[in-house]
């Protein structure tokens, strides 16, 4: 199984906390990284090797755990990061195809319609409904 | 009429970090001229878009093209009648302004829902090595998104080399979405 990826928020950067071991994946904070390929790539690395190990797991039938929650929970991100989170999700995305049990959460502050509309622009695009909840229901 | 000018303002070469320090400075602005937190939100994401964009343009430059450009680079936000306006103005390469014009021109003849639709084809296009410094447009779509108003640009040749280019976006004060 692969390691838990795991990266401290800054100013510039979000929260990333995958937990392969619970299925649970975690971006949250700011997102506009001074070389959005840096930061990213080895992100969507992990997560290319992770979901391709999961279908690989699911094709031989030693899948135990077919539940995985996504939880986005961003206070801004710059358009050079929007194309690396879109890539995260449509690796995620193989697994819904297959059925397997995806849960997508996108928290947005009630009065920040911008960060509401990005993830509606993602759900649209990747064509996966996701669950929109305001911060205030998070908690 | 500008009532108000440069309400934030910074002149010179511009980075991720100083775009870090105008956010700060544009926070404790918002709470002296009564920003709504929605519109506070609409002008960081088109600021720090906006400052992205001229200073990808001057990290192509190499130095010395640098330095025979008369023009420095600016940012600066303000209000003017109903609007805000962040504007912007950066010297760029001559062979990038034909194709900088065209990508603004074609952005600002679609109407909404069409530039909504081109913005979610161009995120799902991926990502290519070649897009890693130029980018696809997505910052310039995104901004033309949120403000739902036509870019004003203007691109002036500076010398043999270089060309000065300037970019205004407005939001009404009254932003909704």
């Amino acid at each position: 199984m692969e390691e838990r990826l795991y990266r401290e928020p800054t100013n510039y950067t979000p929260k990333i906390d995958f937990n392969p071991k619970k299925q649970k994946f975690e971006m949250a904070g700011i997102s506009r990284p001074e070389d959005a390929y840096d930061f990213y790539d080895p992100v969507l690395l992990w997560m290319e090797r992770y979901t391709e190990r999961v279908l690989k797991d699911y094709e031989e039938n030693k899948l135990l755990n077919e539940t995985f929650i996504m939880v986005f929970d961003f206070i801004y991100m710059n358009s050079s990061s929007s194309k690396y989170i879109f890539q995260i999700i449509s690796h995620l995305k193989k697994l819904y195809e297959k059925r397997l049990n995806l849960t997508i959460f996108w928290y947005y502050d009630d009065l920040d319609d911008q960060i509401l509309e990005d993830g509606e622009d993602f759900s649209e695009i990747i064509k996966i409904p996701f669950n929109f909840m305001t911060r205030e229901q998070q908690n | 009429m500008e009532n108000n000018p440069e309400i934030l303002s910074y002149n010179g070469y511009l980075s991720y970090q100083i775009t870090g320090t105008l956010i700060e400075k544009l926070r404790e602005i918002s709470r002296q001229i009564n920003l709504s937190k929605s519109t506070y939100r609409k002008i960081v994401t088109l600021m720090v878009e906006i400052i992205e964009n001229n200073y990808n343009y001057v990290n192509q430059l190499d130095d010395k093209t640098l330095r025979s450009s008369p023009e420095k680079p600016f940012f600066s936000f303000l209000q003017s009648g109903d609007y805000y306006k962040l504007r912007s103005g950066n010297p760029i390469l001559k062979e990038d302004a034909r194709a900088l014009e065209e990508k603004i021109e074609y952005i600002n003849q679609l109407h909404y829902q069409q530039l909504k639709e081109l913005y979610k084809q161009t995120m799902a296009e991926g990502i290519y090595e070649n897009e890693r410094r130029s980018g696809a447009g997505l910052g310039i779509m995104k901004m033309a998104k949120i403000s739902k108003n036509k870019i004003h640009y203007h691109i002036k040749p500076i010398n043999r080399n270089l060309y000065y280019y300037t970019i205004e976006i407005a939001i009404p004060t009254n932003h909704t979405r």
